[in-house]
């Protein structure tokens, strides 16, 4: 027995993490093999990167525990885990543009002679270790800023190799990449495994498992499903489980959805972002955007609402006539209104009230000689914490304490209460609970009914699947196909379209 | 009532009733503080650094800072000793033109700070001693006397013995700038672009056009108070309000206002202001050595700031209980 423990360079035995709200992991048990690539997939949200951050000292667990060589190990701190040569290299990059790329590969980890660094021992190890990750002739004194995203994903991973990893965590380390600056990646991925380390690699790209995995460790909803020698699986097999055959079956309603378009947008791009994209919004119809995190769903309805640019050429028509957008104040003239995916950082005003935060768009159309009508503002708010059954102490409460449930319906109320034709919202129910989650898909049908055009961007299938009259898929930056029929579809034709 | 209450609750209203009860304290062991010299001298004095304070508290609710007031207060009360003294204009004509010139200098700042996205601590540094240079370069340093008697009994008269002018007008301009920020639209997209900069962006607010607006109305403001100032004194000094930036920076910040945006208000000022007035004359009062201020001031800034911390922050009560008890 215990022979056959040490055979895993790590066990994660019985992994239990809850956050409020939800639970994230529930039981889960990850072993690693010495020198093994092990392929760490499913959907967004099925607890992957919980999991990492737990291993990697981010985030405490709830319950279970984690052996290393047999030997049970705690990590507090990321420090604990970088101790015991455990590394992640995350999907954001995090380098500091101004610095060489010896002080970024260095960073924290630094060659020391006393208090003073060694430079140049520093640069010609810096350009060892680029040198095994297959760049060579580099000048490691040059500032990171001067190179690609994948010349920075190479250094991020040096850097790693800084700390002699025994497990080396890849966080979606293709992203970014070529196909030809792939196969670099995936040689010294394969160098590395010769050497002893065990890798853990997390990425949405099934061929890339299929291709370069050992074994892979399949996740759904915070719960192991299996975990397979990449031999015997196929792709289609592991989609199936990745999707998870649901139980409970999605309350749909079927809407009729009138046939005037509303907005429509032709060959938007933005470089780096997404590259041609064309579509159509008709009133009170609710579209909904699946793809993956990063396939630029969020990126596109952010152009089109005016926040970011579109490069030239792009064109937005609104019923039919061409019209430019490019700020949110033009957009919200012309009768959009947004609803962010993070609604702390630019949804609410936090130490504003229940009522400013409702009404802020509002306040021109409710002033008379340039004062604002506070008794109408007043009714109005209360009239939508009546219907919308937002739970508050009053209208004069602060929405920072308020729930994000009910944060989350005074947004919309924003918008309702101002009057818009079209609402883009983005991932409206994440970190939702149950409850507020159907009152929200309830207020977006009504407002669909009410022939307000409505987009809604989201990673949860099961979303998308009630919700959507329409499915629209984004891969990689383009349209990679549309869903009408979504009565037949289920969530694994979803993720088929999107990883074509 | 219950807004009295209410205001009674908020920083600005406990800063005030400290204020009082001071004064109260050094009334009881001098006699000498609420006499109707006293409190005219103090007001008046006070008036001019809280009607930069209202300025310099609009510009930091949209999360920004002014620190060209004082220059900007210096320059505009040059031009009007100049209008009035060597070029003979009306005395009341060269106070309004000279403060209205306060609203370039402002735009200046704002051009920069809103459409160049440079930072307000940066740009406002700079022009603060570009501003002071003109003066310099203008006056050689000289000061320029003999302003007509109109422009000093309207700065410096005192009515009824007890209330001067100047007070009438610092109180006029509160009631108008207190209206527009709770009352009118642009008024409370004040308080939305400090609030969060971003939500402010997506709800269609021209944050471009407000953070112009906003350093417009300090210049204007800073003006005013630099040619009042240039009024009282019957004649300009490169001097004048040499230390306004800080201390209307003093008087918003004690009067609750937030360095981060979002929240304060212009009454704050009023109270702030008044309490760093208070402490001044009360040290003369007192007979303490005048080099004493500048270290209580500081410290009751200090005090008051953290009273405000606390109030909000139950992790940093915490850790305060923590350090209580663990000397226990």
């Amino acid at each position: 027995m215990a022979n056959n423990r040490n055979d895993y360079v790590i066990e994660m035995k019985e992994i239990s993490k809850a956050f409020p709200g939800t639970r994230a992991l529930d039981n889960v048990t990850l072993q690693l093999k010495k020198g093994e690539i092990h392929a760490l997939v499913g959907e967004n949200g099925a607890g992957k990167s919980t999991l990492m951050n737990i291993l990697t000292g981010q985030f405490p667990m709830d319950s279970g525990k984690i052996f290393m060589g047999g030997e049970p190990v705690r990590f507090s701190s990321p420090k604990d885990a970088l101790k015991k040569n455990i590394v992640l290299v995350p999907q954001e990059l995090n380098l500091i543009p101004e610095a060489s790329i010896t002080e970024n590969i260095f960073l924290g980890n630094e060659i020391e002679k006393g208090i003073m660094i060694k430079w140049k021992n520093a640069c010609k190890e810096a350009e060892r270790l680029l040198e095994m990750l297959e760049v060579s002739q580099i000048d490691a004194t040059q500032p990171v800023k001067k190179f690609s995203a994948a010349y920075q994903q190479l250094f991020s991973i040096a850097r790693a190799l800084t700390y002699s990893p025994r497990v080396l965590i890849l966080d979606e380390p293709t992203a970014v990449l070529t196909s030809k600056e792939k196969e670099s990646l995936f040689k010294a991925m394969r160098n590395l495994k010769n050497n002893g380390t065990a890798l853990v690699f997390i990425t949405h790209h099934l061929d890339e498992v299929m291709e370069q995995a050992d074994r892979i460790t399949i996740m759904r909803d915070g719960r192991l499903v299996r975990v397979v020698d990449v031999g015997d699986i196929t792709k289609d097999e592991m989609i199936n489980q990745m999707a998870g055959k649901k139980i409970e079956k999605t309350k749909r309603i079927k809407r009729k959805v009138p046939d005037e378009i509303f907005f429509e947008a032709e060959n938007l791009s933005r470089k780096g972002e997404f590259k041609d994209v064309s579509f159509h919004i008709k009133k009170g119809e609710i579209l909904c955007v699946a793809g993956l995190v990063g396939a630029g769903r969020t990126e596109i309805f952010k152009c089109v609402f005016g926040i970011t640019r579109k490069e030239h050429g792009g064109k937005t028509f609104i019923e039919g006539k061409e019209v430019e957008i490019n700020t949110p104040v033009e957009a919200i003239h012309y009768g959009m209104g947004y609803v962010s995916e993070e609604r702390r950082h630019d949804g609410i005003t936090p130490g504003m009230s229940v009522m400013e935060n409702m009404m802020l768009p509002s306040y021109g159309k409710l002033s008379r000689n340039g004062l604002i009508d506070y008794k109408r503002a007043v009714s109005i708010t209360d009239d939508y914490i009546n219907s919308f059954k937002i739970k508050t102490a009053s209208r004069d409460t602060l929405i920072k304490n308020l729930s994000g449930g009910n944060q989350q319906k005074v947004i919309v109320a924003r918008w309702m209460a101002k009057g818009i034709k079209m609402l883009i919202l983005d991932e409206p129910t994440r970190g939702i609970d149950v409850n507020a989650k159907g009152e929200i898909h309830q207020l977006i049908r009504e407002l669909a009914d009410n022939g307000v055009a409505v987009v809604v961007i989201s990673s949860e299938m099961e979303e998308v699947l009630a919700l959507a009259d329409r499915i629209m898929v984004i891969h990689r930056g383009n349209i990679s196909g549309y869903i009408y029929d979504v009565d037949l579809t289920t969530q694994e034709d979803i993720l088929k379209v999107a990883f074509q | 009532m219950e807004k009295a209450v209410k205001f009674l609750k908020s920083t600005a209203g406990m800063v005030l009733a400290v204020t009082i009860l001071i004064g109260i304290v050094v009334h009881i062991t001098t006699g000498n503080f609420f006499t109707a010299y006293n409190i005219s001298t103090l007001t008046r004095a006070a008036s001019f650094v809280i009607i930069v304070g209202f300025g310099q508290t609009i510009v930091l609710l949209t999360g920004g800072i002014d620190l060209s007031v004082a220059s900007i207060g210096s320059v505009c009360g040059m031009f009007s000793a100049i209008f009035m003294v060597n070029m003979g204009m009306n005395p009341l004509l060269s106070i309004l033109l000279s403060s209205l010139l306060g609203i370039f200098f402002g735009a200046v700042n704002g051009f920069f700070i809103a459409y160049m996205k440079m930072t307000p601590f940066i740009v406002t540094l700079a022009t603060m001693q570009i501003y002071k240079g003109i003066v310099y370069v203008i006056t050689k340093g000289m000061p320029i006397t003999g302003m007509p008697k109109l422009a000093e009994v309207l700065a410096n008269g005192v009515i009824g013995n007890i209330l001067p002018n100047i007070v009438i007008i610092m109180a006029a301009i509160c009631i108008v700038l207190t209206v527009w920020l709770k009352n009118t639209k642009t008024g409370r997209y004040v308080y939305a672009l400090g609030g969060n900069r971003n939500c402010a962006k997506i709800v269609g607010i021209p944050i471009e056009r407000i953070e112009m607006l906003v350093y417009c109305l300090s210049g204007l403001l800073s003006a005013a108070a630099g040619v009042l100032m240039a009024c009282k004194l019957a004649s300009f000094q490169a001097s004048i309000g040499e230390s306004w930036q800080m201390d209307s920076i003093t008087a918003a910040v004690l009067g609750g206002t937030s360095m981060a945006g979002g929240i304060g208000s212009v009454v704050g000022a009023i109270a702030g202001g008044l309490l760093s007035s208070v402490i001044k004359t009360c040290i003369t009062l007192l007979r303490v050595s005048s080099y004493w201020e500048t270290i209580v001031t500081g410290t009751v800034v200090l005090i008051a700031v953290l009273i405000d911390v606390v109030k909000d922050n139950a992790v940093i009560r915490e850790r305060i209980r923590g350090v209580f008890s663990k000397n226990e």
